[in-house]
């Protein structure tokens, strides 16, 4: 056994008065964390699961669109088609958590500025807002606007109706799960119920992540 | 000893968390571009990962490109590229169309995922918004993310 020297009791004692202050000090989890970024939704972001991520979305929308204006039916500029975007009849029978808005609200903005004229666009989703003003005009409770009145609201010619779907693969012992995507777009004649144009997107991610969609 | 470890923790301080940020290497220029007028109508392999390099063939090669317009006036772009090495590889391709004047129309369009298999061609496929205006384009490819 040997003699502690002074200098080495008062390092024991500084110690030891640390440590007893910091459990007095408030738990605070006093980690840096990582900063919030913006990202490009056209890219591949930090999270990427196996379902659907911001760029498939953007990616298959730009497609769509591009496609709907190279098409004679829908893209017409002396006799501009009327036509009907929304998710009313576009449906997700996959495994994906989706809002299916995202995919028709997106699609309709950019062919609405994209086409410039050669279709417009008819929201049958606002109608009830459209019968609200047109009674109070008729009603006299509100004037008749600055644009001469019609007998009735536009009818539309065309009309989206979609479909997602999936099948879903997974290796037990590892984890890692496919899932492939086939997402349908169709513009029908809404007067003949004829198919007038026809897109899909399909694409196959496989993974072993726990990433959450909502 | 402890020039050693200085060294070490030097090397260690330069590593950039490029993971933490997310998606894949960011592509880097393929050089001697020249200006914009020289690579009108063109495709440009944007992505120095597939390039081969000094003595050595490039991953991916462009067979053949062109472009026509559709039955509304739009332009359909089209690259036909070949998978040079021994493996499946997936590349993306972009178009920027421009209208006579040179002046671009529109942002470009979004990144299109082309799957090639190995020692084998495939056809990416780009089309413009805008008709009649669209005078000349410009075709990037890079490595899928």
């Amino acid at each position: 056994m040997y003699e502690l020297g002074s200098c080495y009791r008062v390092g024991v004692a500084t110690i030891a008065s640390l440590m007893f202050c910091s459990c007095l000090a408030p738990r605070v989890d006093n980690r840096p964390g990582r900063a919030t970024t913006y990202e490009d939704p056209g890219e591949q972001g930090a999270v990427v699961g196996i379902g659907i991520d911001a760029q498939d979305l953007v990616a298959m929308t730009d497609q769509m669109m591009v496609d709907m204006l190279a098409n004679p039916h829908l893209s017409n500029p002396g006799r501009p088609p009327r036509v009907i975007v929304d998710s009313i009849y576009f449906k997700n029978e996959s495994s994906s958590r989706m809002n299916l808005n995202l995919i028709t609200d997106r699609l309709r903005i950019q062919l609405g500025r994209a086409a410039a004229g050669r279709m417009v666009f008819v929201g049958r989703e606002l109608a009830p807002m459209i019968e609200h003003e047109r009674d109070l005009k008729r009603q006299g409770i509100v004037d008749a606007g600055s644009k001469p009145g019609t007998t009735a609201p536009a009818g539309g010619d065309y009309r989206l109706a979609g479909r997602i779907t999936s099948l879903d693969s997974v290796r037990a012992e590892s984890g890692v799960t496919s899932r492939y995507h086939q997402i349908i777009f169709e513009m029908v004649d809404l007067e003949t119920g004829v198919i007038v144009w026809g897109g899909s997107y399909e694409f196959k991610k496989s993974g072993r992540d726990d990433v959450i969609y909502r | 000893m402890i020039v050693l470890v200085y060294l070490l923790l030097l090397a260690f301080a330069g590593c950039t968390p490029q993971a933490l940020l997310g998606g894949g290497v960011p592509s880097q220029r393929t050089e001697n571009q020249g200006s914009l007028t020289n690579r009108l109508n063109t495709v440009t392999i944007v992505d120095n990962a597939l390039l081969g390099g000094p003595g050595k063939l490039d991953r991916v090669s462009v067979e053949s490109s062109s472009s026509h317009r559709t039955p509304t006036g739009t332009l359909e772009v089209w690259a036909v590229l070949r998978n040079m090495t021994d493996y499946p590889m997936q590349i993306e391709g972009r178009t920027q169309f421009f209208d006579r004047d040179q002046v671009p129309l529109a942002a470009p369009t979004s990144w299109t995922r082309v799957h090639l298999p190995a020692n084998s061609t495939a056809t990416y496929r780009g089309l413009s918004t805008h008709a009649d205006e669209v005078g000349y384009y410009t075709v990037e490819i890079r490595e899928g993310r």
